[in-house]
């Protein structure tokens, strides 16, 4: 299982240089003017002040030298002797350190290390939001459906389901705020039911608590950012479920004489959990990344927002940066979700042994 | 089987229960503020976006420069809501010798940094300096080179510059490499600022000063830096010295709060919280209606015009003029302005320069900047021209209604016999087109820097400058300029400048299309809400209540 994990890690490494030396190459090869963005404002940039800016940025260097820098810049391992300002010194026997300089961003001037280190843990948090919504909702009304088959039930949560699914995220989103932060303020609704319609709580204890009245800024987006890995998250459950409830082993409970719910949860619940923990498993990491139109609509200060944010001012630093960070968070994640199978089914050992 | 169930819907009663529940809590103002009653939140100023810069020597728009000018005060200053120039920091307008080459500042006593030490003449000096240090990499350095020995020193070619700070004597002397009356007026812009040396010279880098807090010497300082989450906050200076209108700000803190996206922002200002915002684009009449006279429409000192490409044998030089007079007189301004952003959204231009630049009168500019489409004169001039039905293709950046009323424009030039290819491009591909010549008309823009024909005329029209990117070039015109750059006397040097814009629109480089205006709309609690020309607000005169 060790040699699997350590194999597993180690694979993140071809797959973030691979994504890595994507992006560079469309940075690179798309026509692209970081010095005009930057220091432009519309107008024809000064001669004098170009020569400046590239300087500062090493734009005036060859592609190659540049990309190289950029490698060794994020490459995350240093040893003792690999000294550079800023870097703390190793650790321990190895003197090895981890410390990845993922590059500076152009429009804001600051290494993109900082704006990992200020938006990564807020869409960390608003995606641990979503999925305790996502799981308690989805959860609940995906067995309801399975065990309660056919009946109003059922068919009310198929259909909910499915139409959450189809609407789009920005839609929910501006009508959330629409009923709950404009229409309390206008007195359409009673006051008691104000949420904010943007940002994000001043402060947060325990990391993800949010302290004193910031719960208002948390509900609203990670119900929307729930809202369609819930109704998915749903619908696989009751599918899992059904199929799970047919099994043999069921009727043998069954007739064992066992509780339903001793039933369901004990055995049923826990062998459909393979499929259903993968899809919570996967989507924690999409969520993380892709909260993209949540964050925007709701001025949430996370990853995602960082990244549009980045595209949109064609800011190849925070671009590349952001991406390396969340597709290393997705493998891992990944990685994670696959060693949790052995919690679920003792059948599963990873990795690849001969049974004879 | 009922049991469990039961438990089921118990514990999705139970979640949404929970849900709403927290949504009741402490909710005690009900319109307007947000947070305590004493703070001004701004959603209007990062409403479509954060701030890039806002160290004075790097921020490069208006929107980035607010916090800096709250925080900062120059030499000398434009007054909101006249726009006249007086002084600030200096405290009276400067000396200056006979050919408007050296001026003599002599500094205010009583102004304070807002960690208690006194602004000395040295302080501006550094900052100057800093900005034009190469490795600093400003964007806005350009805007010294007047000064002697500036352009050099950017370049990393000089290290002498021409300003003489004189502590005790509690002056500023500055040499400028030419004759340049405008050098007060232009001490305005926020890069002018001093910073505080003895703070400054200190930091490592430089360009993260704005990182953590900055100090300044105006009516506000900083209480965050721009790392920061959401929001920038500024509190009042209370030792200030009482500024322009000899007193302090009555609003205690600002919160300029950044939103990504304007609608939301609009959102947040709809929910009651915020005391400003932006106006969707398209929303104009639905916000009137619900906001009535609290909506702000005042005009702004931006221009923004087709430009021709004089060096070009299509459209360019003596032989094309009466083509370009009859393009002129084809636009329908007023029908574009309306397609594209709305009824009444932006002014018709009578001229190049905005009405609102101080010493402002029209000038005449029977084809550049006609009132009304005159079609029956155009296809006249066409028959004067007697060249072949031309195919022109106009450069027009991607998306914000440049489309719409290019496309307007298209057909009406298709009427007097002009065929119009649209070609939409990515800003950062659009200079480079431009810089190559390879074009025939392009749209541009201009705000005004500062609040002066000079910003407007000088370096977009004398030839071969940096801005010119029409490629316009007429001696009469640039004469005209130079003369009155060295005119003392502040009226007739304005009407020099009268007299160069309506020789250049004669010549139709360029075809003014709309002058900006600044819409905002503001809450009922905020009183006295001053936006200056410049597109900038003076918080310090706004009153909460």
């Amino acid at each position: 299982m060790v040699r699997y994990v350590v194999r597993r890690v180690l694979l993140i490494i071809p797959i973030v240089w691979a994504a890595l030396t994507l992006l560079f190459i469309v940075y690179r090869v798309v026509p692209n003017d970081p010095v005009q963005i930057y220091a432009g404002a519309g107008r024809v940039v000064n001669p004098i002040i170009r020569e400046n800016v590239e300087r500062k940025y090493g734009l005036d260097k060859s592609p190659q030298a540049q990309y190289w820098d950029f490698l060794t810049g994020v490459n995350p391992i240093h040893f003792c002797g690999d000294d550079k300002p800023g870097v703390q010194p190793g650790v321990g026997a190895a003197c090895l350190r981890l410390h990845s300089d993922l590059g500076e961003s152009y429009s804001e001037d600051r290494p993109v290390n900082s704006i990992v280190r200020e938006t990564l843990p807020n869409s960390v948090r608003l995606a641990t939001w979503a999925i305790i919504i996502e799981v308690a909702v989805g959860l609940a009304v995906g067995i309801l459906a399975a065990v309660r088959r056919y009946s109003f039930a059922d068919a009310f949560a198929t259909v909910t389901t499915t139409a959450i699914v189809a609407l789009p995220v920005f839609v929910l989103g501006v009508l959330l705020q629409w009923i709950f932060g404009i229409l309390p303020h206008k007195g359409t609704l009673p006051s008691w039911m104000r949420l904010e319609v943007q940002g994000m709580p001043e402060d947060w204890d325990f990391f993800f608590i949010p302290d004193g009245d910031g719960w208002r800024f948390v509900i609203l987006p990670a119900v929307v950012l729930a809202a369609g890995s819930t109704a998915l998250l749903a619908r696989m459950t009751r599918t899992t479920m059904l199929e799970v409830l047919r099994a043999d082993f069921v009727r043998t409970a069954i007739a064992k004489g066992l509780r339903r719910r001793q039933v369901v949860v004990k055995h049923a619940l826990r062998n459909a959990m393979i499929p259903i923990v993968t899809l919570i498993g996967i989507d924690f990491a999409t969520l993380v990344g892709a909260a993209v139109i949540t964050e925007t609509i709701f001025n949430w200060n996370g990853i995602g927002l960082a990244l549009v944010d980045g595209v949109s001012k064609r800011d190849a630093p925070v671009v590349q940066g952001l991406t390396i960070v969340l597709v290393a968070l997705y493998a891992f994640v990944n990685l994670l979700v696959d060693i949790s199978y052995t919690l679920f089914d003792p059948r599963v050992r990873l990795g690849k042994r001969s049974e004879s | 089987m009922r049991r469990m169930r039961r438990s089921i819907v118990l514990l999705s009663t139970i979640l949404s229960l929970a849900l709403v529940a927290a949504g009741c809590g402490d909710d005690d103002e009900e319109s307007g503020g947000g947070g305590d009653s004493s703070t001004l939140i701004d959603l209007q100023n990062f409403g479509v976006g954060g701030p890039d810069k806002i160290d004075p020597g790097l921020a490069r728009d208006v929107n980035s420069s607010q916090p800096g000018y709250l925080a900062f005060d120059g030499l000398m200053e434009n007054d909101p809501e006249t726009m006249e120039l007086k002084p600030m920091v200096a405290e009276a307008a400067p000396e200056v010798n006979e050919d408007n080459t050296e001026f003599t500042f002599t500094l205010r006593d009583d102004v304070t940094w807002h960690d208690g030490e006194p602004v000395k003449p040295s302080d501006f000096e550094f900052a100057w300096k800093r900005v034009l240090d190469p490795e600093f990499g400003s964007p806005v350095s350009y805007h010294l080179y007047p000064i002697e020995g500036a352009e050099a020193m950017n370049a990393g070619e000089g290290t002498e510059l021409g300003v003489v700070a004189d502590d005790e004597a509690n002056t500023l002397t500055v040499t400028t490499e030419y004759a340049y009356s405008l050098f007060p007026r232009v001490t305005t812009h926020l890069v002018f600022s001093p910073v505080p040396k003895h703070i400054v010279e200190k930091l490592d880098d430089q360009t993260t000063w704005e990182d953590d807090t900055m100090v300044g010497n105006g009516p506000y300082k900083f209480t965050s830096g721009k790392k920061t989450t959401g929001s920038i906050k500024m509190e009042r200076y209370d030792d200030y010295w009482g500024g322009l209108a000899d007193k302090n700000p009555e609003v205690k803190t600002i919160e300029f709060r950044i939103s990504e996206d304007e609608t939301s922002a609009y959102g947040v200002f709809e929910g009651g919280t915020g005391h400003v915002a932006l106006i969707p684009e398209g929303r104009l009449e639905e916000v009137k209606e619900e906001f009535g006279d609290r909506v702000i429409d005042d005009p702004l000192l931006a221009v923004n015009f087709y430009g021709f490409n004089m060096k070009s044998d299509a459209v360019g030089g003596e032989e094309n003029l009466e083509l370009r007079q009859a393009i002129g007189l084809a636009l329908d301004k007023e029908t574009a302005i309306t397609a594209s952003f709305g009824e009444g959204a932006r002014k018709v231009p009578s001229g190049y320069v905005p009405e609102g630049m101080p010493g402002y009168e029209a000038v005449s500019a029977e084809f550049a900047a006609a009132p009304e489409q005159n079609l029956d004169r155009a296809k006249e001039l066409m028959e004067e021209w007697g060249g072949d039905p031309p195919t022109l293709s106009i450069l027009i950046p991607e998306g914000s209604g440049h489309d719409t009323q290019a496309e307007t424009f298209q057909a009406n030039l298709e009427e007097i016999g002009v065929t119009v290819t649209i070609d939409p491009l990515a800003p950062e591909t659009f200079f480079g087109r431009v810089g190559e010549g390879n074009y025939d008309i392009f749209w541009a823009g201009w705000v005004a820097d500062f609040p002066h024909y000079d910003n407007l005329l000088y370096s977009s029209f004398v030839t071969d400058n940096g801005d010119n990117l029409t490629g316009y070039s007429n001696p009469e015109y640039d004469a005209k300029l130079l003369e009155a750059r060295s005119e003392p006397d502040e009226d007739k040097a304005i009407e020099m400048y009268r007299e160069a814009e309506e020789i250049m629109l004669a010549d139709v480089p360029v075809i003014p299309l709309d002058w900006g205006t600044n819409r905002l709309v503001i809450s009922d609690k905020v009183d006295n809400f001053v936006v200056s020309k410049l597109g900038l607000v003076a918080y310090e005169l706004a009153t909460l209540g």
